[in-house]
């Protein structure tokens, strides 16, 4: 009889804290030390967990800097699949310095990569956009087009920084759309405190508060910070953003098996 | 029931057949010729995507702007089956025009049967089109970087579509925007998304515990229990091996509210690709053609996921927009299939159609010219089952399998009451054994190995 494949754990309970932990997924993580401002100067690297973890994983790096009358952020997002190809994407955006951190104005950068790390031919989008009194205008190579869109609005980026700077259990709902890769529309998100509690982990417990997020095609979030209000832990549906400063590393590690597997299997079939 | 001898399909053989194909239509009907430039072609494909799911289509559950907006565009079908109700099959169907027993993908990750043109490859030989893919492909790997008749571009990330789709979409958007405006050939470009598919990974994260992290943020917004959540027990033996987890009701209704969300997921990503049709100024000369591989169980009959033919995984949106044809239209009165997806591509793209289709080109619908024929959609599923869906019913048997099933879809939508041991409905029941065995007796069985679990065993008895 053939053997039955076995359910990676990891697809066995819905994603918390207290699960990728039990999963060992937080063996080694550090809780960063040292001040943190939120209103700053910084840089945060995350790893991108999957729940498929046997099939990809990714790295994002968020930096924000105070520019005149408002905020520069940079993402950096790197999604790779267990096959090696990867897709990279790279958002450059002005914000306001309001609670949501609104975008203003942005260029986006996205591509596919091969696994010789080859940029694949027609993948290539580089974006312009910018938001000004409810419309979104997006402008592509001598093209432009315009769109209303609902206020207040925000981004995914932007909000792994909004989220630094609530005020905990005093926080008020937060009602907003949200504009994921600065062009998919996706209205009537709620943002709201969850909870605060002790995390416990390698026989240290980690004070944290956490948030959540609902909203229209988007499957939940939830978004934890710990006592200097730096974001630790964000979760959404089915992936996880994991504070690590060595997630790049990880990564390229991950790269590089997947690339030899597919080396060998290219192999195998020639 | 004959079979062809086994041989790979080369560019000449497309060739070949297309001059066979092109006489064998012109003596059914006249081909319409094209009188302007060749359309281009979208394809547009989600996975477990069911049918009222859309809002445009009643559903009140979810929010689909952009889907809706290509039923504005177009003609909705609302009597649209799959094939074959499983990923795999149903979408050797789709791209072929042929029941999954013919192109022997008759369960998941099987090759297409060597000896069947795909779509790529009959519009890129016979009509000179330029084929593109982004997406899943599963025929028989998810995602691949070779597909026959296509050129591949790679987007990666199997298995999450939360994850993976924004590259199918951006993909697309890079292949529309870079594409030559002067380029002499037309298009045929697949985008082919993998949400609302995660619905499975929910499923196995809460089956056992049936913790609900967000419930009480969400639990004013939970959708109803269906109403068939409840069914008739008497069913074929088969179905006593699907999924059907021991929620409570709350636990049903947030799973409802998840899968809703992912059909938002994947509307935004459609919406990219639809904008930068747009954007290219394509969009009045192209087919779009939206469609799912199969639905899902969403509760009702207690069931999660796919995989057996009641209409919650059997029926899939279909929404065709073609230049020239009719333009926020819903039919209601048409039996259409997966099988009718390459016939219509073929007919827009001014291509006689490969031998031995068994769907219908959707011209006559879409423009309320010509005649439409069929009296009957088919379905098959886990190698075994058959349905046979008439205007007023449905009959499911699987093979070795003394259950059969009957439903009266007028009196019944959601599939409660199985008439078949009902004596008075036995010459109905005859009818469609008749018109099963008719449409079996017509095929070209691909020899397919059977797994291990499709092995004949005996039904499940309970202990005295």
């Amino acid at each position: 009889m053939a053997k039955k494949r076995k359910l990676d754990p990891a697809r066995t309970r819905p994603l918390t804290l207290e699960f990728l932990r039990d999963l060992g997924e937080l063996k080694e993580f550090a809780p960063p030390a040292g001040d943190f401002d939120p209103l700053g100067a910084w840089t945060h690297t995350y790893r991108l967990w999957l729940v498929q973890r046997r099939l990809g994983g990714g790295v994002l790096v968020l930096r924000r800097e105070p520019a005149k009358g408002g905020v520069r952020l940079t993402a950096d997002l790197a999604v790779a699949e267990h096959t090696g190809y990867i897709r990279k994407a790279k958002a450059v955006v002005e914000c306001a310095a309001d609670a949501l951190c609104t975008p203003r104005a942005w260029t986006l950068e996205s591509q596919g990569f091969d696994a010789d790390d080859k940029p694949i031919r027609g993948t290539k989008v580089t974006e312009r956009g910018t938001i000004a009194n409810g419309v979104l205008e997006t402008r592509f190579g001598d093209r432009s087009r315009k769109q209303k869109v609902p206020l207040p609005v925000t981004c995914e980026w932007s909000l792994l920084d909004a989220v630094q700077r609530l005020p905990g259990p005093k926080t008020k709902p937060m009602a907003f759309a949200l504009l994921e890769e600065l062009d998919l529309l996706k209205p009537e998100q709620r943002l709201e405190f969850r909870e605060t509690k002790g995390f416990t982990l390698s026989e240290r417990t980690l004070p944290l508060t956490g948030y959540q997020q609902v909203g229209r095609g988007v499957l939940p979030w939830q978004y934890w910070v710990d006592a200097q209000h730096r974001l630790l832990f964000a979760f959404g549906g089915l992936r996880a953003y994991i504070y690590d400063p060595t997630a790049a590393e990880w990564m390229q590690q991950k790269l590089d098996r997947a690339r030899a597997r597919t080396r060998r299997l290219k192999g195998a079939k020639k | 029931m004959k079979e062809q001898a086994q041989r790979t399909w080369t560019r000449r053989d497309v060739l070949k057949a297309g001059a066979a194909g092109a006489a064998t239509v012109a003596t059914r009907r006249a081909f319409s010729a094209p009188t302007r430039r060749k359309p281009n072609v979208l394809l547009v494909i989600t996975d477990q995507q069911g049918l009222d799911t859309l809002s445009a289509l009643g559903c009140t559950d979810a929010h689909t702007p952009h889907m809706d907006s290509l039923c504005r565009r177009g003609v909705a079908f609302r009597e649209s089956y799959s094939a074959n109700p499983l990923c795999s099959p149903a979408r050797s169907s789709m791209f072929t025009g042929r029941p999954t027993l013919e192109t022997g993908v008759v369960y998941n990750n099987r090759p297409i049967r060597s000896t069947v043109p795909n779509m790529g490859q009959w519009l890129r030989e016979q009509g000179g089109y330029e084929t593109v893919y982004a997406g899943k492909w599963h025929l028989p790997q998810s995602f691949t970087p070779a597909i026959p008749g296509f050129d591949v571009i790679a987007t990666g990330i199997g298995g999450q579509g939360g994850v993976c789709d924004a590259g199918v979409s951006r993909a697309c958007q890079g292949y529309l925007r870079t594409r030559s405006a002067s380029s002499s050939k037309p298009f045929l470009l697949v985008a082919s998304f993998l949400q609302p598919h995660d619905i499975c990974q929910f499923v196995s994260m809460h089956a056992k515990s049936g913790e609900m992290v967000f419930h009480d943020m969400v639990k004013d917004q939970l959708p109803p229990m269906p109403p068939n959540h409840g069914f008739d027990p008497r069913e074929p033996h088969a179905m006593s091996r699907k999924p059907r987890p021991k929620w409570t009701e709350a636990q049903w209704r947030y799973y409802l509210w998840n899968y809703y969300r992912m059909v938002e997921m994947v509307d935004a990503e459609v919406g990219r690709v639809l904008q930068a049709l747009e954007d290219s100024g394509e969009a009045d000369n192209t087919l779009v053609v939206f469609t799912a591989d199969h639905g899902e169980g969403r509760g009702r009959h207690h069931l999660v996921t796919k995989n057996y033919l009641y209409d919650e995984a059997a029926k899939v949106p279909l929404v065709v927009a073609a230049p020239g044809a009719a333009r926020d239209r819903q039919d209601a009165t048409h039996l259409v299939s997966g099988l009718d997806v390459l016939p219509t591509v073929c007919d827009y793209a001014g291509v006689a159609p490969p031998t031995h289709m068994h769907g219908f080109s959707l011209r006559p619908l879409l423009e309320g010219k010509g005649t439409w024929s069929r009296e009957y959609a088919p379905a098959e599923v886990t190698i075994t089952g058959r349905m046979v869906r008439t205007p007023r019913y449905k009959y499911i048997a699987y093979k070795r399998d003394p259950v059969e099933q009957l439903f009266d879809m007028r009196k019944d939508p959601g599939e409660t009451r199985n008439l078949a041991p009902d004596g008075s409905y036995a010459s109905t029941l005859a009818e469609h054994r008749k018109l099963l065995a008719e449409w079996e007796a017509g095929l070209d069985v691909a020899p397919v190995p059977l797994p291990k679990w499709a092995q004949p065993r005996k039904p499940r008895t309970k202990k005295q």
